[in-house]
């Protein structure tokens, strides 16, 4: 027999959910958009991005969406002010990093844009602003490049490769500002190792820090 | 453990009676759970686990076993901070000498009862003293944080019930076994029960490590038992319980080394350590050392802790005056946003600092 389906309300809809069912799921089942950028639902959720932040039973403190379950008669604010406030300095944060604007086709630009931020303006419009991420090419694979200046650490290629492909090639390696992704800690190329160029790292990366050679190779110069 | 109301001392004060119930509760699928004891001390100026490792290792041996024996724990681990050499001989000698005694190993004592300690060296992160890093580098793995609910309570090492607990909290245990709660509440009087260790940094007379009542005030703790500062040096604040304490200025020295008059100044009792800074700190080199601190040891996981305190140390390196709105919103982005008590913390002192030395600071 299956479980008692639960009952969350979000932005004022009723929804009916199963136990084990995430906030962030709810929200999107209840036709709710909430921004994400570590989340990707082939994926199990790693709550690192901290920007689906949501209200929650009307509590002070946002609570991130992604990992945090229904419980019955829970009420969710996906436009609650202070979580969107702080999702929005986190996204700032993370544009500040960079040391160019994003793709405006990435997720990370939507995103932004999602914010009212503009992804063009590049990281001196952000309000906090100082080292950015050094630029550092690989493009030895023969079918993947990675620019890890673009890296934003949030684990999608490194998941993918684990829970999608079974491949287990890239790592996240560095801790704080300096966490990139890595095929090797020797500094080798992701193709040394057991990389089976299935894609899904380029395919899941929400900033082109992984992209296929091809599309940078075609690509006019300049284009967004 | 319900009735002593043991409040847990690695900076969280959570009842230890409490988890041990919520261990206790669970039901895995092999019958396995584990006890795991948390000497990953990191804060600087503290070495109170450091001296229980060392000086009174069979204390926390006991504390384990005891914890296992209730829980129903079959193992168990003591993560040494990689910092401390001298601890992981002073623990396996422990083991040994335990094991020899027939008071771990299979059939404790003829009980029936089957509990093991192994002794594991950390790898030199801060970060690993939050419990799900911890359990994370005790496998094997990155010490990064993860989100929690599940707690290890329920899924901690290898998916197992784990109970994780503070090496101080586990050195409690024994006295409350030995003695019962209301012995043990009994040391406190009117405060939250039991003894706390407190450690004093090299700018007092008598540095060192000190047992004291809850609720045993600040300056008897200063002046009384550290002798003052050195030097014919005046106290100009305080910051106690670790680098995610609020800082407390030496005006509020008569408040008591207790959860809830510290909470009233935006400190805590953390774990312990007390650091004095004298008339000659400069608190905006204090901010800024704090911030860099908090950069260094961020695990880089979730992106507000990873990019923002960075950019908070950025903020209070650059010479001249400091936005105080800007400061104020990427201390609330890091509060509210972070997943784990290290970039949540962080703003406690930074706080503190804007709120007793905005001068210092340089805010505008």
């Amino acid at each position: 027999m299956a479980p008692e389906p639960l009952t969350v309300i979000v932005d004022g809809i009723a929804v009916r959910v199963a136990p084990g069912t995430t906030l962030l799921e709810a929200a999107r089942a209840a036709g709710a958009e909430v921004p994400t950028l570590c989340f990707d639902d082939r994926l199990a959720p790693f709550g690192a991005c901290r920007v689906c932040l949501v209200g929650l039973d009307g509590g002070e403190r946002p609570v991130a969406s992604c990992t945090t379950l229904c419980c019955d008669g829970a009420v969710v604010d996906t436009r609650d002010p202070t979580a969107r406030r702080v999702a929005g300095a986190v996204v700032e944060l993370v544009l500040s990093e960079l040391p160019a604007a994003p793709a405006a086709h990435t997720e990370l630009a939507a995103v932004a844009r999602s914010f009212g931020l503009d992804p063009e303006a590049g990281p001196d419009a952000a309000r906090w602003t100082g080292a950015t991420h050094a630029r550092a090419l690989d493009d030895r694979h023969p079918y993947l490049v990675l620019q890890h200046e673009l890296c934003i650490s949030c684990g999608r290629c490194v998941r993918a490769c684990d829970e999608v492909q079974g491949a287990f090639a890239l790592t996240a390696t560095g801790r704080g500002f300096e966490a990139n992704v890595t095929a090797g800690l020797m500094g080798e190329s992701f193709q040394e190792f057991s990389c089976v160029s299935c894609g899904a790292c380029a395919d899941t990366c929400p900033t082109d820090a992984i992209t296929e050679h091809l599309l940078i190779d075609l690509a006019p110069k300049g284009a967004a | 453990m319900k009735d002593a109301d043991l409040k847990g001392r690695g900076g969280a004060a959570f009842p230890a009676g409490v988890k041990w119930g919520f261990v206790a509760g669970t039901t895995p699928a092999d019958g396995q759970r584990v006890v795991v004891a948390n000497g990953d001390e990191g804060d600087p100026g503290s070495y109170i686990d450091k001296h229980l490792m060392e000086r009174r290792p069979h204390l926390v041996l006991e504390g384990m076993a005891l914890a296992a024996f209730t829980v129903g724990a079959q193992r168990g681990f003591v993560f040494v901070r990689s910092e401390y050499p001298d601890s992981l001989p002073a623990l396996r000698r422990a083991v040994a000498e335990a094991r020899a005694a027939g008071l771990l190993g299979a059939n404790v004592l003829g009980s029936g009862l089957s509990f093991d300690i192994e002794i594991h060296e950390g790898a030199g992160s801060y970060v690993v003293g939050e419990e799900t890093a911890l359990l994370a580098s005790l496998r094997g793995l990155r010490g990064t944080v993860s989100a929690r609910p599940p707690f290890p309570a329920a899924r901690g090492w290898h998916g197992r019930p784990t109970l994780v607990h503070n090496i101080e909290t586990l050195a409690n245990v024994p006295f409350i076994a030995a003695h019962g709660a209301s012995a043990y509440r009994a040391l406190s009087p009117g405060a939250t029960p039991g003894t706390k260790l407190v450690c004093l940094n090299q700018r007092f007379v008598t540095p060192g490590l000190y047992e004291v009542s809850f609720g045993t005030s600040l300056r008897t703790i200063c002046d009384g038992l550290g002798g003052g500062l050195k030097d014919g040096h005046t106290l100009k604040a305080l910051q106690v319980g670790g680098p995610l304490g609020g800082i407390l200025p030496a005006s509020l020295l008569d408040t008591p080394l207790d959860f809830a008059p510290l909470a009233e100044h935006g400190c805590m009792v953390g774990h312990g350590s007390i650091v004095a800074f004298d008339e000659t700190t400069d608190m905006r080199a204090l901010a800024r050392h704090l911030m860099k601190f908090g950069a260094d040891e961020s695990c880089g996981k979730c992106f507000p802790c990873r990019v923002g305190l960075r950019r908070g140390e950025e903020l209070l390196d650059r010479p001249g005056p400091v936005d105080r709105a800007k400061l104020e919103a990427l201390l609330e982005t890091l509060e509210l946003g972070s997943l784990c008590a290290h970039g949540d913390g962080l703003p406690a002192p930074i706080r503190s600092l804007v709120e007793h030395f905005p001068h210092e600071l340089e805010l505008v």
